[in-house]
């Protein structure tokens, strides 16, 4: 299982850069150590868009990844706590209005919280603004999406003000996220489970036969599909692929040859 | 490696739209969760239709989301249902998804999420009902609705009491009949309601076997048939599903074993009647479930593409058919038994 993190500050990344001694790609800044990956996506719409794109085109386990948006963030005084790190449950966009929601599955010691994605930090009446406010996560929400279940997108948000901005530059974010790297740890111990992650039918090997034959006969799309399919029922229902191997040195001379020879592979593996 | 304790309780989080806030079945539903988050939402399908869930692994920790439903209120019954012979056939969704994790169940294919959704505004539901009794084609006969055709209502008794509120209200409304399909062993949760001829109770069974491999979380042969046993002591009108029947190798001993059980534990005079069908599915719902890769066989094997449906071979169908036919043709006759064709 890989573990990304996203942060959207520099200051927020260090602590985990160095609990995870992780080293960065200077070719895509992407921050790495066996399955922990850490990426820093910035501040604002525009920028956070920017290098999210620019990540997905240097990654793609997404199959096994589940990602943890950390950072810092202002609370509402009467229900958050100076310096305590909160799980959100509920992601408005404050410019849209339109709401996010990550799935709740796995347990966790963290207090849970809803929050609010703004385009500039809160300063006028912060009694009014529920739960916590940041400045990224309905897009990181909205943006990963379309690579992850809601069930693998994660926001943990330590409170680093009460939305009080005039103490904003005396905030130490180092301490605030290192304070908590223990409790994040615990939270990568539960949420690491295979149950949360794609299921896979093929194993590496297995992909790569397929693969060996599409290339071999020259598959049109539609038939690799179709081999897809028929090598993952012939799996599920025999538990393994050996019918598949008599076909790995076959090559084809004409369409017509690698039609028939198609047609004999269904017919082999056909449930 | 992980277990699956890992996994919040199910309704560990409950979603509740604004305006179903107040409705009698959202307040109950607060007190039956104390512990349970609320998270106040503007409309189900901003949690409900998220893109790319994964209903398996949601199994493994429903939500509960409160919703008002908005038009249509009522449907009408469709090819895969089965109609049990009744000319206005409808079915209605006072509840979306179910508690249940049958390998075979359309439902899968059908939603993107495995959360289940609650209409609390069950008076709107009703005022529909009404309206179409009236508007009717076959004014011989009543409207036959079934109230649980999306979910399994009887097995959700416990939490909210849905299916009596609408026993309730077909008892006041003497052209409606409702069909309640359950696989539940929750009888007793309606016990206390007086029987009545305009209900009927529909069983579904399966041989254990298919019980423990393809029907999760689901009581046992034997809690259903005792449940059965109760109902038709009280009078209530009882319909037996044999639905799907599965087909597998030494299929027919599993289910001559079920019926064998089914003769000798009920009194089968007093049976409304049988229906039976096979496996079927929408290509579009069989193509979403088998993309998800899901754990049960029965989307890797080979199935006929038929009108939009995969179903099994005639051949398998005609023997399934056969061997119910031959079995309850003592008891039952042909007009007594409903097959899925």
């Amino acid at each position: 299982m890989n573990i990304l993190f996203l942060t959207a500050l520099k200051a927020e990344a260090k602590p985990i850069i160095s609990n995870f001694n992780l080293i960065k790609d200077d070719a895509s800044n992407i921050y790495s150590n066996e399955n922990i990956f850490l990426f820093i996506i910035g501040v604002g719409n525009k920028k956070v868009l920017e290098r999210l794109n620019s990540f997905v085109l240097n990654y793609d386990q997404w199959y096994k990844t589940i990602i943890i948006n950390i950072g810092i963030a202002g609370g509402n005084q009467s229900q958050t706590k100076l310096g305590e790190i909160y799980r959100v449950n509920s992601i408005v966009d404050k410019q849209s209005g339109k709401m996010y929601f990550p799935d709740m599955l796995i347990k966790s010691n963290f207090n849970e919280i809803e929050l609010t994605t703004v385009l500039k930090p809160i300063s006028d009446k912060p009694d009014e603004q529920r739960g916590l406010v940041d400045m990224e996560a309905s897009i990181v929400f909205e943006f990963m999406s379309n690579y992850l279940p809601p069930h693998r997108l994660c926001f943990l948000k330590i409170v680093s003000d009460h939305m009080d901005t005039s103490h904003i530059n005396n905030i130490n974010v180092n301490s605030l996220i290192k304070n908590q790297m223990n409790k994040v740890l615990l939270f990568i111990n539960e949420i690491n489970n295979p149950q949360l992650l794609d299921r896979n039918i093929l194993d590496q090997k297995e992909k790569q036969i397929i693969q060996k034959i599409t290339n071999n006969l020259q598959l049109t799309e539609t038939q690799k599909h179709q081999l897809l399919e028929l090598s993952e029922n012939h799996k599920k229902l025999f538990k393994n692929l050996n019918a598949l191997k008599v076909f790995l040195s076959d090559k084809p001379i004409s369409k017509k040859e690698r039609n028939e020879l198609f047609n004999a592979i269904r017919e082999q593996i056909s449930s | 490696m992980q277990s699956e304790s890992k996994f919040l309780p199910d309704f560990s989080h409950i979603y509740i739209e604004s305006k179903a806030q107040g409705f009698n079945l959202t307040k109950k539903c607060i007190r039956n969760f104390p512990k349970a988050k609320i998270i106040e939402i503007s409309d189900y399908k901003s949690i409900f239709n998220r893109p790319r869930q994964d209903f398996q692994t949601q199994k493994q920790s429903m939500k509960l989301i409160l919703a008002i439903k908005k038009p249509p209120y009522i449907y009408k019954g469709t090819d895969i249902l089965q109609d049990g012979g009744y000319k206005n056939f409808y079915y209605n969704t006072p509840m979306l998804n179910c508690l249940y994790n049958c390998s075979y169940c359309f439902l899968q294919g059908m939603y993107s999420s495995a959360n289940i959704v609650v209409f609390v505004n069950e008076i709107d539901m009703q005022a529909a009902v009404k309206n179409e009794i009236v508007k009717r084609v076959h004014k011989d006969q009543p409207l036959m609705l079934s109230i649980s055709y999306n979910t399994d209502l009887m097995a959700f008794e416990n939490i909210l009491p849905i299916t009596k509120n609408w026993i309730q209200f077909a008892k006041l409304n003497l052209d409606l009949n409702l069909e309640i399909r359950t696989k539940s062993g929750l009888y007793h949760s309606i016990k206390d309601i007086e029987s009545s001829d305009q209900i009927v109770l529909a069983w579904t069974l399966s041989p254990d076997k298919v019980v423990r491999k393809y029907e999760l979380n689901t009581p046992p042969l034997s809690k259903r048939i005792s449940a059965i046993k109760s109902a038709l002591k009280d009078g209530w009108k009882v319909r037996l599903c044999f639905d799907p029947i599965l087909y597998y190798n030494n299929w027919e001993n599993d289910y001559l074993e079920l019926f064998n059980k089914v003769k000798s534990s009920l009194n089968l005079d007093q049976v409304l009647d049988i229906t039976v069908g096979t496996f079927r599915m929408s290509n579009d719902y069989f193509n979403r479930i088998r993309k998800s890769k899901p754990n049960s066989d029965l989307f890797y094997e080979n199935y006929i593409s038929l009108e939009g449906n995969k179903i099994i071979s005639s051949d398998k169908q005609k023997a399934i058919n056969q061997l119910v036919s031959k079995y309850f043709s003592d008891h039952f006759n042909e007009n007594r038994i409903h097959y899925w064709n």
